[in-house]
């Protein structure tokens, strides 16, 4: 297991966000977070993420419980993207990805050539190589969150968490997006952990699923095997039916709310 | 949006020789100008040692002190508020506007006060004053995060209540009203020798620091979230260039008084000609710092001679338009 997450409990506000959470992200696979607005599974990706520390219970990466990693340490292992990210306006594609490689770099070293190369090498993978010297507010969505994604992978990081990352995008960016995700995870091994809204991407692009219903987990395991109309109804509060396309994907469609 | 073309190297190269050229301009202006012309030969002999001119202890013990003061002023403020932009997210922080040079002011003037005679004493108060301020304002703009507008709020609140302290002190020193008053205005005149040796060590000191963090600063413009992704320890990071940006400031006030806009106005223009990357825009602002407050200071000797303004009065004619044009395209 690469992320192993162990009674984690968020109270905000007085408000308890998620309760008493275990659970495990598979090394060398792509699991994907979902359930309904509201549910904690942003709050679930920050934590594991090390963006948020306000939680109790224990979260390891390779068995090493995170509050106790040293922050540039746990930077080169794991990478994360929020969501509603902004940049200065001025700011280009590989400046940006440029900045991934910061958790590398210090006052008095740092490797010139192996910083060229690790953002060179991100902006290929993520195909925006083209757009080097393009002003990041001056792409499209599907553009700028590849760019994204580069900074990222020049963190040259095992696990990469995506909270939404396809979100406000058109359906073909979507797709593009999720297909470097994919692709990423076969050809590195990287292990990828996200939130994602559209269920169906979440079966077709992931080995693995994680589904969160009022603060806790409702079931994980592969898609195939637990994907279907009983937990749609419990968790979405959805009617769907479902049928296999002749690519043979089952394939849920939401029919009505269930009252 | 617009089209920018300011992340070429060779743009940035020739925006920071017009600056440097604007900063050594000024300078060389505010030495040689005002209600005694000093000829640059004259400026040229003494300091070679080889002729001493009619001129030279105006030169030596006048204009020469006073130009540097500016131009440390000028550095310090220019510097304070690039930081502070960047730390509190927003393009309307400035070391006057959010209320940390009162901080600086409230406290430098109950020294000159209490403990008259004792003006090394005055920056490292002043620090901890602007410190305070800081801090205030923090805990005031506060809640689920920091926003903008709630930072400017908060430091015009904080401004307006140290504003009260610094007139009610004024009031029972009325004796002293007039230096009071010059220095709630901000200015140079009479600054001298002991002034530039009041503010040079933390020029040096805060600048060096400011450059350094450069790089991190550069990553909390994305954002925490992302800067905490990429390995940086965001609060103890903004809490340190804090203090770096209140020593800027506190030194500056030390010295000028509440000099106002300069540290709003001055990395504005050069973000704008140069980019957000702040191993640029730190050396740029603090180029164009020095060459706005000694072409202005000079300004406010010649222009109402024989009548000298207080710099920061013209300052505010500048800045206080230029803050609203700025109030009205970003917030």
């Amino acid at each position: 297991m690469a992320v192993k997450i162990q009674d984690v409990s968020v109270i905000i506000n007085n408000e308890i966000i998620l309760d008493k959470i275990s659970g495990s992200i598979p090394r060398g696979k792509v699991t994907s977070i979902i359930g309904p607005n509201g549910a904690g599974k942003s709050t679930l990706l920050r934590a594991v993420g090390g963006i948020s520390n306000n939680y109790s219970g224990h979260i390891f990466i390779d068995g090493q419980d995170i509050k106790r990693v040293k922050r540039r340490d746990f930077a080169r292992k794991l990478a994360i993207l929020p969501q509603g990210m902004q940049v200065p306006a001025d700011i280009t594609v590989k400046r940006l990805v440029d900045y991934g490689r910061f958790p590398y770099r210090s006052w008095f070293t740092g490797n010139k050539g192996e910083d060229e190369a690790a953002v060179n090498w991100a902006m290929e993978e993520t195909k925006v190589a083209h757009l080097a010297e393009r002003q990041l507010v001056s792409l499209s969505g599907g553009e700028r969150q590849r760019a994204w994604i580069a900074m990222a992978l020049a963190q040259k990081p095992e696990i990469l968490l995506l909270d939404e990352p396809t979100t406000y995008l058109d359906i073909s960016h979507q797709l593009e997006v999720m297909e470097i995700v994919s692709r990423l995870n076969k050809t590195l091994g990287l292990t990828v952990a996200m939130v994602l809204h559209d269920l169906n991407q979440a079966v077709k692009y992931s080995d693995n699923l994680m589904v969160i219903k009022d603060k806790g987990i409702y079931a994980s395991g592969n898609p195939a095997d637990i994907m279907d109309e009983q937990l749609l109804r419990e968790v979405f509060g959805v009617r769907v039916e479902s049928y296999i396309n002749n690519r043979g994907e089952k394939i849920l469609s939401p029919v009505a709310v269930v009252k | 949006m617009a089209d920018y073309n300011n992340h070429k190297i060779g743009w940035r190269i020739s925006i920071m020789v017009i600056f440097a050229i604007l900063a050594v301009t000024g300078f060389l202006l505010s030495i040689v100008m005002g209600s005694v012309e000093i000829p640059v030969s004259e400026i040229i002999g003494s300091i070679m040692g080889t002729s001493a001119g009619i001129h030279e202890n105006i030169f030596l013990n006048i204009r020469l002190p006073r130009t540097v003061v500016g131009a440390l002023v000028g550095i310090n403020l220019a510097l304070s508020g690039a930081i502070l932009q960047a730390i509190m997210k927003n393009p309307l922080a400035d070391p006057h506007i959010i209320g940390i040079s009162s901080g600086a002011g409230i406290a430098g003037i109950m020294v000159i006060l209490m403990f008259p005679g004792h003006e090394m004493l005055i920056t490292p108060v002043a620090f901890i004053g602007a410190m305070l301020a800081a801090v205030c304002i923090y805990i005031l703009a506060w809640k689920n995060g920091i926003r903008p507008v709630r930072i400017i709020l908060a430091g015009v609140a904080v401004s307006a209540f140290l504003g009260a302290g610094i007139s009610g002190m004024m009031i029972f020193n009325s004796d002293r009203i007039h230096n009071a008053l010059m220095w709630m205005v901000g200015g140079l005149s009479a600054r001298g020798w002991a002034h530039a040796s009041m503010i040079w060590p933390y020029s040096l000191s805060g600048g060096l620091l400011a450059f350094l963090a450069a790089g991190h600063i550069n990553i909390l413009q994305l954002g925490d979230d992302v800067a905490r992704g990429l390995g940086v320890r965001v609060e103890l990071t903004r809490v340190f260039l804090t203090a770096v940006a209140a020593i800027l400031a506190a030194s500056a006030v030390s010295v000028a008084g509440l000099l106002g806009f300069v540290g709003l106005v001055v990395p504005h223009a050069a973000r704008l000609l140069i980019g957000s990357d702040y191993r640029f825009l730190l050396p740029a602002s603090a180029l164009l710092g020095m060459a706005l407050v000694t072409i202005g200071d000079t300004m406010a000797r010649t222009v109402f001679a024989p009548i000298e303004l207080p710099v920061g009065i013209l300052m505010a004619v500048l800045g206080a338009p230029f803050f609203l044009f700025l109030l009205r395209r970003e917030l």
